[in-house]
């Protein structure tokens, strides 16, 4: 095996072992019941697009024998939980994109099972990229390094059974980076931290999730400002029916060295049943003056008063109530998006 | 072709329309007026059927049939119309496209030729039918789209809960024009609520109503808007109760 994979494998599951589960009393884990949970890596197949020239789009395996530098360069091992250590304790498969300085390039991958994708971006590069995950890995993770002046926009779809989601992202001056999550598998949790390090960088993360069942979906988003200038973004929105739960956290923590940070964070949830539930924690911290934070969130079911506008105009309740779900989503979604969310509820 | 009788209306348990009667003919225009609070909205949500203002007693015939147990939806196919006070925002949802459905014609092209002449006579702007429905409208924009949404559907009967309130002068003569425009293309009976001489100017009615506490208590012409003018409300409140 190669060096660098073997000595990651090796140092997470000996954090594994030594780790317990998650325990319900921690803050972060309060809404989430975690039970059979089965510790298997399991199989793991990947489809990839075709990327421009002078674009590096492989496997990760691949990938660390070719530009080890780079990878041990922008790999970070974030181990944070158990699921976390596990993630790296089984790293076998996932993407390395590279995006030399200037260029730029539109891709998309296919992932079935665990995967770890590694995301470089040169200097004022453009990336757009579309990730969908469907099947039974466990885990799945995403670490982008943004280099100055960089954009990318990601869009990550996510259909799997039982997931935990790990996505970090650390921007560079006057990067941009806008990252839409649609979350409608089973149940998924998704941990995302986004690094604003250089001045003026800015991040809008979009979070969507549909639930039905038993469906749970729980996003924790943390934001850090470090750089001056930054700004950012978070919305969460979802759509809950039947018995299906979910819990939002947005964290913006605002260091002292983030001047003139701009931060805004909100989520909305629409429950179309009785007995689904919706959890919503916002949570700011600043440590420096001369910032706008705000912050701000609803859960409710549909209007009455906007069902009784749209009825009014002779479309049927059942009519009505689908362009209020639709139209939901409608201010977040692509076309691959539009597909995803707004098919069988 | 709507025929009120008797009609009371509670909501919350509270009753606001206390014995109510009123007929239109198709092609009339009537202005009801009255002060803040006297149940203007509450009788036109009850006509077009808002499931929280509930009919206790009386009834209410369109084209001599009672409505009064009817679906909104079911109440707009069959011609009755109501452009809302405060209409309501719903996010992604485009206005051409709401309006194609409401309307469920099935030749495009008349379609977005009846739409392109409506919106021209109402001077709005082409994207306007992109923006989502009424979402970050200015108070004046939502009132154009009602007129507009009007137009389009071409109702027997249409009820106008102060469509003429918050507009500045111009606008209040394009909606004017809008109103005019269909009570004559399509012949539709008006009812135009407000509590404003303004409009008056610009719409011609044949009856003027005055409600007060839930009831009609003044029926005239025109005129009765000029005796209004000068005296207020409170010589209504007088004089009421006579017919
Ligand atoms: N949904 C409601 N719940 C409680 N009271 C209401 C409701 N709607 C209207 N009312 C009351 O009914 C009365 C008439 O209101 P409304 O019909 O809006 O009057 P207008 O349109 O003439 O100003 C008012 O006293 C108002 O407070
Ligand atoms: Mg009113």
């Amino acid at each position: 095996m190669l060096p660098l994979l073997s000595k990651i494998r090796e140092e997470s599951m000996n954090k594994f072992l030594g780790m317990n589960l998650p325990q319900e009393r921690e803050e972060d884990w309060r809404y989430t019941t975690i039970d059979n949970i089965e510790f298997t890596a399991g199989d793991s197949e990947i489809m990839m697009s075709d990327a421009p020239e002078g674009v590096i789009f492989t496997d990760i395996l691949t990938a660390m024998k070719e530009h080890s530098s780079m990878i041990e360069k922008h790999m970070k091992v974030k181990i944070m939980d158990k699921f976390s250590a596990f993630h790296y304790a089984n790293l076998v498969n996932g993407i390395f994109i590279h995006i030399p300085d200037e260029k730029s390039a539109e891709l998309s991958s296919v992932i079935n099972g665990a995967s770890h994708t590694v995301i470089v971006l040169g200097k004022n590069s453009k990336l757009k990229y579309t990730e969908e995950y469907s099947g039974t890995g466990l885990t799945d993770g995403v670490e982008i390094f943004a280099g100055e002046d960089s954009e990318v926009n990601l869009t990550s779809v996510h259909n799997s059974k039982k997931t935990f989601s790990f996505k970090h992202a650390a921007l560079e001056r006057s990067a941009k980076l806008d990252w839409t999550v649609a979350s409608v598998g089973e149940f998924h949790r998704t941990r995302m931290d986004i690094d604003l390090c250089g001045e003026a960088a800015s991040s809008d993360i979009k979070c969507a999730f549909k639930g039905r069942n038993e469906q749970h979906k729980d996003f924790l988003v943390t934001t850090n400002h470090i750089g001056r200038d930054t700004q950012s973004n978070v919305l969460g929105k979802g759509i809950l029916d039947d018995r299906s739960t979910s819990v939002f956290r947005g964290m913006i923590n605002i260091a002292k060295t983030a001047q003139r940070t701009d931060a805004y964070l909100s989520s909305n949830t629409l429950l179309l049943s009785e007995e689904a539930r919706a959890n919503s924690v916002p949570s700011l911290v600043i440590d420096t003056d001369d910032v706008k934070a705000k912050h701000g969130a609803t859960t409710g079911q549909i209007d009455e008063e906007q069902l009784f506008y749209l009825q009014s105009r002779g479309l049927s309740e059942a009519q009505a109530e689908e362009f209020i779900v639709q139209g939901f989503f409608e201010p977040i979604v692509n076309d691959k998006l539009r597909g995803v969310l707004n098919g069988s509820t | 072709m709507l025929e009120i009788r008797d009609l009371h209306v509670e909501t919350n348990g509270k009753e606001i329309i206390k014995g109510l009667d009123l007929e239109i003919k198709k092609g009339e225009i009537h202005v009801l007026m009255g002060p803040n609070g006297s149940g203007k909205s509450t009788l036109s949500y009850a006509l077009m059927g808002h499931p929280k203002y509930k009919i206790t007693r009386g009834d209410v015939l369109f084209e001599g049939e009672s409505v009064k147990d009817l679906s909104p939806d079911k109440r707009s196919k069959l011609g009755i119309f109501l452009s809302f006070q405060y209409p309501m925002e719903v996010q992604g949802v485009q206005l051409s496209n709401f309006i194609r459905l409401a309307t469920d014609n099935k030749n495009f092209q008349e379609f977005r030729e009846d739409l392109s002449n409506n919106m021209s006579m109402l001077k709005m702007d082409k994207s306007f039918g992109q923006r989502y429905l009424n979402d970050g409208f200015s108070g004046g924009e939502k009132k154009r789209g009602e007129i507009l949404q009007m137009a389009m559907l071409k109702p027997k009967l249409a009820i106008l809960d102060e469509t003429d309130s918050g507009l500045d002068i111009d606008a209040l003569k394009t909606v004017a024009e809008g109103i005019n425009t269909v009570n004559k293309n399509v012949n539709s009976g008006i009812l135009l609520i407000t509590h404003y001489q303004r409009i008056l100017k610009f719409v011609k009615p044949d009856y003027v109503h005055i409600i007060s506490d839930g009831k009609i208590v003044q029926t005239g012409g025109a005129d009765l808007v000029d005796k209004l003018e000068e005296e207020g409300y409170e010589w209504v409140s007088k004089n009421g109760h006579k017919k």
